[in-house]
């Protein structure tokens, strides 16, 4: 028989036992890298921000710099468009909010292209994914693509909810002009781009 | 012996009370780099150009987990109003301890359906939504340590979606045979 004394002592112990493995497993959760197929491999994160952008901080700030492999695996640096009025849209085929805006884009970049409207497609999956559906939607702009990478970026022009879709307008100078989280109708995009074409 | 029956499951049941108040007080985990990322992103709260605001994922999706047996685990979602999660993109494994999941058995309560222009017909759970987890022990050990990656994914209505969203929840199963 054991002393009643003993019996808070227990509970006591198996607490700080428990306490003790959960914090263990939360230090080897955090400090491990974990294996995951949603991990994109060898590639390249952009230098971390200081702190993180938000809509408002960006507008007015100048695009932040990355490059992201193309559909076709070619690395592209987004000052190969400088000079264009850029639209930034950050979309999934997982999203439907962002492949109704599609169309739409495709309209606008036939009908202002020659007039330096330039869009770029920054997709958050896996190219394999994109493929089919750029070509199948005739996407007549080009569409970069990541995972992590493309998170960073994102965070970087101001989305700070993770959230697709996620567009930014860019004037021919090279600063934020507008954000915008959630979709975007064509006569809403047209609204912020004609006076800067 | 009735007495010692009783002192047992008097035991048992303050283990399994403490465990449930350790699983609530350590937040799920995000465990890899990538969920890490995702979940950094989701801690602010972003305004579109157009007024609208829109929640950070951990706000849409309130997550919580309880262990409730000494094989079961409650996942449970707290969804707010015009939110929902797809439910097809329910995600269950674990990834430390010896155990396993039969996930052909798992009960993910049915939603409503949703017409998508683009993907046709969804079923998407609204409101609140708890998910049993049986677990399966490879041992009969009494206390055995896991953890078990849930990943689920989900949008607001006409408006934004957010990337599959991955949490690791370290528990302690407890009231195994001590064999």
């Amino acid at each position: 028989m054991k002393p009643a004394v003993l019996k808070p002592f227990g509970l006591i112990c198996l607490l700080a036992i428990s306490a003790g493995a959960g914090f263990y497993l939360y230090q080897q959760d955090s400090g491990n890298p974990r294996p995951n197929a949603d991990a994109a491999d060898g590639e390249r994160p952009p230098e971390a921000t200081q702190e993180a952008a938000t809509p408002d901080s960006v507008i007015g700030a100048r695009r932040p710099d990355f490059s992201l492999p193309d559909l076709e695996g070619r690395e592209r640096h987004i000052s190969e468009w400088d000079g264009n009025v850029l639209v930034i849209n950050f979309w999934a085929t997982w999203c439907p909010p962002c492949l109704k805006e599609i169309p739409e884009f495709v309209e606008l970049q036939s009908e202002y292209g020659d007039q330096g409207l330039q869009f770029v497609g920054i997709a958050l999956q896996d190219p394999s994914d994109v493929v089919d559906f750029a070509r199948k939607h005739g996407m007549n702009y080009p569409n970069l693509v990541g995972e992590l990478p493309v998170i960073r970026i994102a965070e970087a022009y101001g989305n700070n909810t993770g959230a697709l879709p996620y567009t930014t307008v860019v004037d021919r100078q090279g600063t934020v002009v507008f954000v915008r989280q959630g979709p975007m109708r064509g006569p809403e995009v047209e609204a912020v781009i004609e006076p800067l074409l | 012996m009735d007495n010692r029956n009783d002192t047992v499951l008097k035991q048992l049941t303050a283990r399994f009370l403490l465990i449930g108040l350790f699983v609530a007080a350590v937040p799920a985990q995000g465990g890899d780099s990538f969920g890490e990322r995702l979940r950094n992103l989701f801690q602010g709260e972003a305004q579109s150009s157009a007024g609208e605001e829109f929640l950070p994922a951990d706000e849409a999706f309130r997550f919580s987990a309880s262990v409730v047996g000494p094989d079961r685990v409650d996942l449970m979602w707290r969804i707010a109003d015009g939110y929902y999660l797809y439910r097809d993109k329910f995600r269950f494994r674990i990834i430390q301890g010896d155990a396993g999941i039969d996930t052909a058995s798992i009960d993910i309560p049915h939603g409503t359906v949703k017409s998508d222009e683009v993907f046709g017909d969804v079923e998407v759970n609204t409101g609140e939504v708890t998910v049993t987890v049986p677990i399966h022990r490879c041992h009969g050990r009494s206390d055995e340590a896991i953890v078990l990656q849930v990943g689920y994914q989900g949008c607001k209505e006409d408006a934004i979606c957010y990337p599959p969203v991955s949490r690791d929840v370290p528990m302690i199963l407890t009231g195994g045979t001590g064999e």
